[in-house]
C-alpha cells in the first residue's frame, strides 16, 4: 500500500459514520442489482425447466423415417442421444363424443422414450411391454371415454387413407367445403392388424408440438415392437451441444422441425425476443436502481471530498499530483466496494432465495406447470451484478475526485471557492423573521449562503420522492391489471351445456351433481338480457337512476338493465323458504311475480375502488320489456340492417338451418323493425336483501322466475343454453368428481369452468407483484432513506465550528432547535414542491404505458405521496437530531478551535 | 551562487472596482544558503509572493526561476513534482494529514515520489527535531510546537532548494517560537538549507541574513543583517 492509499483508509476509518452509510449503500445496491440478475436468471431457468416440462428435453426431431436413419443418427458423435417412436396406428376410439377427434394414435416409444419426451403418467405405470399400453387422459375428459387401469382392450389398428394416401397427425378428418363449413373429408380407416393391450395407466396430453389441437387421434403409448423394415419411425434428438443441431440437421437433410422453446430459453436460438423483453424489463429496474444507488454513493463521495478540500490542496501544495489524489478517491471507492460488494450480492441472493422459498410455488398457477420456481445462482449473473455495482461505486467517486482537484492547491488551503457570497443572495423574507426569530433568518441564510451543499440534500430527497411514488404506482398498476379479472361472483364451478346435447332431464343431472364430492350446492339456469326495459322512475334508487341508460327513457319511465333469471323450481323454492314468502303468489307458473336482485358491484375507476349500487327503492316493481311479435310457424332471429340501410327484424321458418343451406333465402321474412315489436310487462315483488350464489354479477337487475315460469315469461328471448352452478368446499376434488359425473351422462368434461381456481391464480399472480414491487419500494426508499441520512449528517457536522460560534455569542437550545427545526422545513418543503408535481407527472407516464392493454383511469397516486410527505419529513427530522445530539456534546471551545479537515 | 530569481512579479486579485494588488512588480534574487527574512503589515503581499515562490499560487505577471529554471513555465503535472523535490512548506497552523502519523507526515513527500525513504536522514531529523518516542502519534496526540516540528521535517526531508515558512510562529509560545526559529536556523547552517521565512516578529527577523520589506505588494526595503 503506498502513501495515498495508506491515507485514504485512515480516513475511511476516522469517518466511521459516513464510511458504513456508504458501505451500507454500496450493499444496498449491489443486493437490489444482484437480486435483479438473480431473478432473471431464476425465472431464465424456471423457464427453461418448464418448456423442459412440457415439450420434453430434446433438440429436434424427424418424423416418419425407416428404422436405418435412426441408427446412422445414434451412431452420430454430436448426437448425446436418439430415441424412436414407432408408428403403430390409428385405431377407432370407440364411444368418443368429440367427431373432430375420433381415433386413438398408437406410438410406439423405443428406449429412452420416457425420459426424453413430455410423457407424464398421472395414474399407472409406464408400459413394461408391447402389450400394455398407456392412454391419455384427455380421452376420458375431452372424449367422454371411459376406462379403467387394468382392464384390456382390443384394437383394430390400421392407416388413415384418404385417395390412396396415409394420412398423418398433421392432416384433420375434417375440412371446409366451398362455403366454409367444416365438413368430413370421406378418409377411410384400413385396418391392418388387432391387437389387444392391457391398460397400464394414464398419462397427461402431450404437448402442442407433438399432439396439435387439431390432430385426430388421441395420442396413446405402448412399447416399440423388434425394429422392422416395414416400420415407420419417429426420432427425437438431444445433441451433445444444442447449438450443433442446425447444422445436424442441414447435413442430414432433416426437415427444420426443432423443439424452438427449449432452444430458444437454453439461448442458442436465432429468436431471441424472450430473452429481450426479459433482460429489457431488468435492464430499466437495474438503471432505476443504478439511479437511486449513484446519488447516495455518489453524495457520500462528494461530501467527503468537498470536506477534504483543504487537505487535497494541502498535499498538492507539499506535491501530489491531480492524478494521485484522484486515484486516492478511487482507491477508497474500490476499498469500500470490496466490503460492500460481496455483502451485497450475498444479501441479494438470500433475499431471492428466501422471497422464492416461499412464494414459489405460486408460480405454478402462474404457468400451469407443477414445477416451483427455485433459486438459481448463474455465474453471469453474478459477475454482472459484481461489475455493474463495482462501476456506479467508481463513477460515483471519479466525479468528484475530478471536481475536487480541478481547484488549484492555493484555493483549496484557502477554501475560497466556498466564499463569493453577495448580499443580495443572503437576504431573507420578514415573514421568516416574524415567525422563527432570529433562528430562522439564520436558517435561511445558511440555506440560501451555500445552495451548493444544500442542494445536495434537497436533490437526494427529491430523488426518493420520485422513486417512491413512481414506483409504488407503477406496482399499484400492476396489481389492478390483474385484480380487475375478479369477477366477484358467489359460485366456484360453472358448466355451460346446450339443451340439445343432454340425453337426460335437467334435475337428473343437478341431482347428481349436487351430490358429488363437496359440493355444498347447485343450481341450473338460464339468463337472458331483456331489450330496452323500462320502469317507473321512483322505483330506482338515485343510484340507479345515475346508471340508468337514457337513451330511450319515456316520460316518467326510466331506463333500467334487466335480466330474466330462470333457475330450477327446487333453488327457487328454497329462495322463498329463505325469505318466508308466498308460494301461491310467487311460484305460480302462469302469473308468476319475479324475486329481483338488483345489488350490482363494479369497480368505479374514478374512486378506485369496488361500488356496490342497489337500483329498487323498493319491493315491488313493474317492468316494460320490449319483445318481438309472435308469428305462428316462424322464429325470431335478431335484427338486420338491409341494403337500402333500414332496420329489419329477420324471423326464421321453423326448421330453418342456416349452418347448412348457406345462401339459401327461403324461409326467411323481415319486416320493418318498428312494426316487429310488442310491450311485454314483468312484476317483481320482493327485492332479495343479497345476490344469491348463482347469480352471475352482471350490472342491473335480475329478475328471477322458477323454471316452471319460462313458458309465461319472456319464453322467445330465452336461449337453449342451459348454466349449472356450483359451489364447493373443495373445488379442486369437486372439479375431479365432476368429470366423471360429465363421462358417466355421456357429455365431455370441457364444459366445467373452475372459476374459484382462476380467481386463486389471479390472486397467485397479484401475490408475486405484491412481494416484489413492495421489496423493490422498501429498498429503493432504504437507499433513498441512507441517502438524506449521510447529507444532513455530514452538512451538520461540517457547521460544527459554526453552531459553536453560535453558542459562544448566546444562542440558547431552543433558539438553536427552532433554527434547526425550520432548516429542516425548508428542506422538506423544497424536496417536495419540485418531487411531487415530478413524480405525479412519471405516474402519468407510467399509466399511458401501461394503459395500452388494460382500460384505467389516471388518478394521481395520492396514497404513496402522502407516505412520501410524511417519510420525507420524519427523515429529516430524525437524522437532524441525531446529527444534533452529536455536535452538542461538544465543548464549543473545541468546536472552535478545530481545523475542520 | 544564485537559486532563487524573481522577475518583475505581479499578482492581481477581483475585476474592475474590486482590484486588489497584492504584488507590484516585484524583482529580487537570493543565493544559495541564504537565510531571508520578509517583514511587512497585514495584507501587504508576504504570504502571497511565499505561494507563489512555492509554486503554490500563480503570479499574474512576472516569472520565477528556480535553479535557473522557470517555474511557471512548467505545468500541473511539472508543477506538482517540483512543489515536492525543490520547495519545503511550513504553515502557520502546522497543516499536518491529521489521519497521518509523525513519521508519515515527516516522509510524505519521500512517499508521493514512490521512492524509499533515507532511513539514516529520517532518524537524524526525528532526532534534531527532538520527536523521538513519538513517531506513531497522530497530529492531536501532539503539542502545537511538536507539530510545527514534524511540518519542519517535512519541508527538510527532501533537502529541497528552498525552505519557505509563512509565520512558522505565529501559533506558539515564545518558548516553543525560540526553538523553531533554532531548528530552521540549524538547517540553515548545519546543511546550508535555503530559508525564507515570512515573519512579524523582529527578534526573528534580526537571525536573518537579509531582510525584505514588503509594502502594498512592493518591496521597500532589501537589508543585510550586520550582526
Amino acid at each position: 500500500m503506498n502513501i495515498f492509499q495508506r491515507t485514504a483508509i485512515a480516513y475511511l476509518k476516522k469517518n466511521k459514520t459516513r464510511t458504513i452509510v456508504t458501505i451500507v449503500g454500496i450493499i444496498l445496491s449491489a443486493a437490489m442489482i444482484c437480486a435483479v440478475t438473480s431473478l432473471v436468471a431464476s425465472f431464465a431457468n424456471y423457464a427453461l425447466e418448464t418448456a423442459l416440462y412440457t415439450e420434453g428435453n430434446w433438440h429436434g426431431r424427424q418424423l416418419d423415417v425407416p428404422y436405418s436413419t435412426f441408427e446412422e443418427v445414434a451412431d452420430s458423435d454430436k448426437v448425446e442421444q436418439a430415441v424412436y417412436l414407432q408408428r403403430v396406428g390409428y385405431a377407432a376410439a370407440e364411444g368418443c363424443a368429440n367427431e373432430f377427434k375420433p381415433y386413438i394414435y398408437i406410438l410406439g416409444a423405443g428406449d429412452g422414450a420416457d425420459a426424453m419426451l413430455p410423457i407424464r403418467i398421472t395414474a399407472g405405470h409406464y408400459p413394461v411391454s408391447a402389450d400394455e399400453i398407456l392412454l391419455p387422459e384427455h380421452l376420458r375428459t375431452n372424449g367422454g371415454v371411459d376406462f379403467r387401469i387394468g382392464d384390456t382392450i382390443t384394437l383394430d389398428i390400421g392407416d388413415r387413407i384418404l385417395d390412396g394416401i396415409r394420412l398423418t397427425q398433421d392432416t384433420s378428418c375434417y375440412k371446409f367445403n366451398d362455403s366454409w363449413i367444416e365438413v368430413h373429408n370421406g378418409e377411410t380407416l384400413q385396418v391392418r392388424e388387432s391387437r389387444t393391450y392391457t391398460i397400464a395407466g394414464t398419462f397427461e396430453r402431450l404437448s402442442y408440438t407433438i399432439e396439435k389441437q387439431t390432430a385426430p387421434g388421441y395420442t396413446a403409448i405402448t412399447l416399440a415392437d423388434a425394429p422392422s423394415d416395414g416400420s415407420r419411425y419417429d426420432l427425437y434428438l438431444r445433441m451433445n451441444k444444442p447449438k450443433d443441431v442446425y447444422g445436424f440437421f442441414k447435413d442430414m437433410g432433416f426437415e427444420e422441425d426443432y423443439n424452438t422453446d427449449v432452444l430458444l430459453l437454453m439461448g442458442v436460438s436465432g429468436y431471441d425476443t424472450v430473452y429481450s423483453v426479459l433482460n429489457g424489463l431488468a435492464a430499466i429496474i437495474i438503471l432505476l436502481i443504478i439511479f437511486g444507488s449513484v446519488s447516495l454513493i455518489y453524495n457520500a463521495f462528494s461530501i467527503s471530498v468537498s470536506e477534504r478540500t483543504k487537505q487535497f490542496g494541502l498535499l498538492s501544495s507539499i506535491g501530489a499530483t491531480k492524478k494521485q489524489l484522484r486515484r486516492m478517491v478511487l482507491f477508497e471507492a474500490f476499498a469500500v466496494s470490496a466490503i460492500g460488494i460481496p455483502l451485497g450480492i450475498l444479501a441479494g441472493i438470500g433475499g431471492i432465495g428466501i422471497t422464492l422459498h416461499f412464494i414459489g410455488d405460486n408460480f405454478r398457477s402462474m404457468f400451469a406447470t407443477p414445477i416451483d420456481m427455485h433459486m438459481h445462482v448463474s455465474p453471469a449473473s453474478v459477475l454482472i451484478a459484481t461489475v455493474v455495482a463495482l462501476i456506479t461505486a467508481l463513477i460515483s467517486a471519479w466525479i468528484p475526485s475530478t471536481r475536487a482537484t480541478k481547484i488549484s492547491a492555493i484555493e483549496a488551503i484557502r477554501q475560497s471557492t466556498d466564499i463569493h457570497t453577495k448580499a443580495k443572495t443572503v437576504k431573507t423574507p420578514w415573514l421568516s423573521y416574524k415567525l422563527f426569530g432570529l433562528s430562522g433568518v439564520l436558517a435561511q441564510k445558511n440555506y440560501k449562503r451555500s445552495r451548493k451543499k444544500y442542494r445536495a440534500t434537497v436533490l437526494s430527497l427529491f430523488m426518493s420522492i420520485v422513486l417512491f411514488v413512481s414506483a409504488s404506482s407503477f406496482c399499484s398498476y400492476l396489481t389492478d391489471s390483474v385484480e380487475g379479472v375478479f369477477s366477484g361472483a358467489g359460485y366456484d364451478i360453472t358448466m355451460h351445456i346446450d339443451d340439445s346435447e343432454l340425453n337426460m332431464t335437467p334435475d337428473e343431472l343437478l341431482r347428481r351433481i349436487s351430490s358429488s364430492t363437496d359440493v355444498t350446492a347447485a343450481a341450473y339456469g338460464k339468463i337472458t338480457f331483456l331489450e330496452e326495459t323500462m320502469t317507473k322512475s321512483g322505483s330506482l334508487t338515485q343510484e340507479g337512476l345515475e346508471a340508468s341508460p337514457v337513451y330511450y327513457a319515456d316520460g316518467d319511465m326510466a331506463g333500467v338493465n334487466t335480466f330474466v333469471m330462470f333457475v330450477d323450481n327446487d333453488t327457487y323454492v328454497g329462495l322463498l323458504e329463505q325469505y318466508g314468502l308466498d308460494r301461491d303468489v310467487f311460484f305460480d307458473a302462469d302469473a308468476p311475480v319475479a324475486l329481483a336482485a338488483d345489488t350490482c358491484t363494479s369497480f368505479n375507476y374514478n374512486e378506485q375502488r369496488y361500488d356496490t349500487i342497489d337500483f329498487l327503492n323498493s319491493d315491488e316493481a313493474e317492468f316494460v320489456y320490449k319483445t318481438p311479435k309472435v308469428i305462428e310457424g316462424y322464429t325470431y332471429a335478431g335484427e338486420f340492417m338491409d341494403s337500402s340501410g333500414e332496420l329489419m327484424v329477420h324471423y326464421h321458418q321453423d326448421g330453418y338451418d342456416d349452418t347448412i343451406s348457406g345462401s339459401d333465402e327461403t324461409g326467411l321474412i323481415a319486416i320493418p323493425a318498428g312494426e316487429a315489436y310488442d310491450t311485454g310487462v314483468l312484476r317483481c315483488g320482493k327485492v332479495l336483501d343479497e345476490a344469491p350464489y348463482f347469480m352471475p354479477n352482471n350490472g342491473g337487475v335480475t329478475l328471477i322466475y322458477p323454471m316452471q315460469a319460462m313458458d309465461s315469461v319472456a319464453k322467445d328471448y330465452v336461449g337453449t343454453r342451459l348454466n349449472f352452478y356450483i359451489t364447493s368446499d373443495d373445488h379442486a376434488a369437486s372439479y375431479a368428481a365432476l368429470e366423471t359425473v360429465l363421462i358417466d351422462a355421456g357429455l365431455t368434461p370441457g364444459m366445467l369452468r373452475n372459476h374459484a381456481e382462476e380467481a386463486e391464480t389471479s390472486r397467485n399472480i397479484v401475490l408475486i407483484i405484491r412481494v416484489f414491487s413492495y421489496g423493490f419500494i422498501i429498498l429503493i426508499s432504504l437507499i433513498a432513506a441512507a441517502n438524506v441520512f449521510n447529507t444532513i449528517t455530514t452538512n451538520i457536522g461540517l457547521r460544527r465550528r459554526e453552531f459553536a460560534m453560535l453558542k459562544s455569542i448566546g444562542l440558547t437550545n431552543r433558539g438553536f432547535n427552532r433554527m434547526m427545526n425550520y432548516e429542516c422545513l425548508l428542506y422538506g418543503c423544497r424536496a417536495l414542491l419540485l418531487g411531487l408535481p415530478a413524480s405525479c407527472a412519471i405516474a402519468y407516464l407510467i399509466h399511458q404505458t401501461i394503459s395500452g392493454g388494460y382500460e384505467t383511469r389516471f388518478s394521481a397516486p395520492w396514497d404513496a405521496m402522502g407516505i412520501a410527505m410524511l417519510s420525507v419529513f420524519a427523515v429529516v427530522f430524525a437524522t437532524m437530531m441525531y446529527a444534533m445530539r452529536r455536535v452538542k456534546k461538544q465543548n464549543p471551545i473545541d468546536a472552535l478551535k478545530s481545523e475542520n479537515f | 551562487m544564485e537559486i532563487l530569481r524573481v522577475e518583475h512579479l505581479c499578482k492581481v486579485y477581483g475585476k474592475g472596482e474590486n482590484t486588489v494588488k497584492a504584488l507590484d512588480d516585484v524583482s529580487f534574487s537570493v543565493n544559495k544558503g541564504d537565510f531571508v527574512a520578509i517583514i511587512g503589515p497585514s495584507g501587504s503581499g508576504k504570504s502571497t509572493l511565499l505561494h507563489i515562490l512555492g509554486g503554490v499560487d500563480k503570479p499574474t505577471s512576472g516569472r520565477v526561476f528556480m535553479n535557473d529554471s522557470d517555474v511557471y513555465a512548467q505545468n500541473d503535472e511539472q508543477l506538482a513534482i517540483f512543489r515536492r523535490r525543490q520547495v519545503g512548506l511550513i504553515y502557520q497552523f502546522y497543516n499536518l494529514i491529521p489521519v497521518l502519523n509523525v513519521t508519515e507526515n515527516i516522509t510524505l513527500p519521500v512517499l508521493m515520489d514512490g521512492r524509499k525513504v533515507n532511513m539514516e536522514r529520517l532518524n537524524e531529523l526525528i532526532a534534531t527535531l527532538k520527536l523521538g518516542g513519538r513517531e506513531n502519534h497522530l497530529p492531536n496526540q501532539l503539542s502545537g510546537g511538536q507539530q510545527q516540528r514534524v511540518s519542519i521535517g517535512r519541508a527538510l526531508i527532501n533537502a529541497p532548494a528552498v525552505v519557505l515558512a509563512d509565520e512558522p510562529t505565529g501559533n506558539l509560545d515564545s518558548k516553543n517560537s525560540r526553538e523553531i526559529v533554532d531548528l530552521l536556523k540549524l538547517s540553515n547552517e548545519k546543511y546550508g538549507q535555503t530559508l525564507i521565512v515570512i515573519t512579524h516578529e523582529e527578534s526573528i527577523a534580526l537571525q536573518a541574513d537579509r531582510i525584505l520589506t514588503i509594502e502594498d505588494g512592493r518591496i521597500t526595503g532589501d537589508e543585510v543583517v550586520r550582526r
